[in-house]
């Protein structure tokens, strides 16, 4: 019987669905095992384009900060 | 946009908790009155603040305009754009915009009067003059980018390229925009409409949940929100040296916004950019896992990953 990282890596592998929920969830999910997921280290060692921890660098200009919706006529 | 639509996106995205405002911008969304008060009636509902980007055509009328800036401030105005500069003067005359600015400015509602030129160095200072450094008015100066009726216009960008910017404007989260037909874009870009390989859904046939949650997980969107187009090109002659030999090159465009607008306009390339991406993203995921593997004890990456396996099913 597969592991349950095997099959997880199976399913990642083949369904781009389960790469968007694994891309949304997994910081939860490690927050839930104990890791300090705003340790730059961490998200550093952790690849995939995560490190924030530079606040400034990231919002400096910006007029709005946030999501927004756009309804276009 | 049908009312019935564009109230359903107003509510879904109140019920999310990951948009701070609504933006409403055109053609022109005050010009659709009864439409334009019902949305912003169920924003004011949800507690949604928005902002408003027009000609300022309606501060022509001194009444209406002032109305309208009452129900706007009530319903949650926190920002006011205004667009002024010689091609939107042809149908709105530089006094409309004044009045409609300081309708909202009285009320300390921000205004950013925002003036797209064909000449650097132009300036708002000089063409809405008696706007200058009035309170809560702020001008700023643009230059044209090459889409719509400027796309046979000559502008000289050569004094503004040695700066140019490498990244999306908004470097983090997005601004989800949603045109008339349910086409859902990442950016609220110019160039948007003209640029189809950067679709990303259809409000109108999807839960807007949905297209956000796919835009969070895109390492294309990350990569070039957060390190740029230098990063983005990279990734892409690591991965495939072909396509990069065949794309629009960064250096041959003034900025982000119009070098993404080259690469995903042409329909080929941007599928071809989308599965490089796609197998990035694969392939970072599963370096991940070993990290991961390393960074838990035995039992919590046990744990982890038989969680991970009823998420991702």
């Amino acid at each position: 019987m597969p592991s349950a990282r095997e099959t997880l890596s199976k399913n990642l592998v083949k369904s781009p669905a389960a790469r968007v929920k694994f891309m949304n969830n997994f910081l939860d999910l490690l927050k839930g095992q104990g890791v300090d997921i705003e340790d730059a280290s961490v998200l550093k060692d952790l690849g995939l384009h995560l490190d924030l921890t530079d606040g400034k660098k990231w919002f400096d200009g910006s007029v709005a900060s946030t999501n927004i919706i756009t309804i276009n006529h | 946009m049908p009312l019935e639509g564009a109230l359903g996106l107003i509510d879904q995205a109140a019920a999310m908790d990951s948009f701070s405002s609504v933006g409403f911008t055109g053609g022109e969304p005050v010009f659709y009155r009864e439409d334009f008060l019902a949305m912003t009636d169920r924003l004011a509902l949800h507690a949604m603040p928005y902002t408003v980007a027009t000609s300022g055509y309606w501060g022509d009328d001194a009444d209406g305009g002032a109305a309208l800036a009452d129900h706007m401030l009530a319903t949650g105005l926190r920002r006011m754009n205004i667009s002024c500069d010689p091609s939107h003067a042809e149908f709105v005359t530089p006094a409309a915009v004044s009045r409609a600015a300081r309708n909202c400015a009285e009320r300390n509602v921000p205004v950013y009067i925002v003036g797209t030129f064909n000449k650097v160095g132009d300036s708002l200072n000089d063409f809405v003059p008696d706007l200058v450094e009035v309170e809560n008015v702020f001008l700023i100066d643009k230059v044209v980018a090459k889409t719509g009726r400027a796309t046979k216009w000559d502008v000289d960008y050569s004094s503004i390229i040695t700066d140019k910017v490498k990244t999306c404007y908004r470097r983090v989260h997005h601004d989800i925009v949603v045109f008339w037909d349910g086409k859902t874009y990442p950016c609220c870009s110019t160039f948007n409409r003209a640029t189809e390989g950067l679709v990303i859904g259809n409000a109108f046939e999807e839960p807007l949940e949905l297209i956000r949650a796919r835009l969070e997980a895109s390492l294309l969107f990350r990569v070039i929100k957060r390190e740029g187009f230098p990063e983005f090109y990279e990734i892409i002659r690591r991965f495939d040296p072909e396509l990069y030999a065949e794309m629009p090159k960064f250096e041959s465009y003034p900025g982000a916004c119009s070098t993404c607008h080259a690469v995903f306009k042409r329909e080929n390339i941007a599928a071809r950019v989308n599965q490089v991406f796609e197998t990035y993203r694969t392939a970072e995921i599963m370096k991940s896992l070993d990290k991961i593997g390393s960074l838990l004890d035995d039992g919590n990456a046990a744990a982890f990953f038989e969680k991970m396996v009823t998420e991702c099913s």
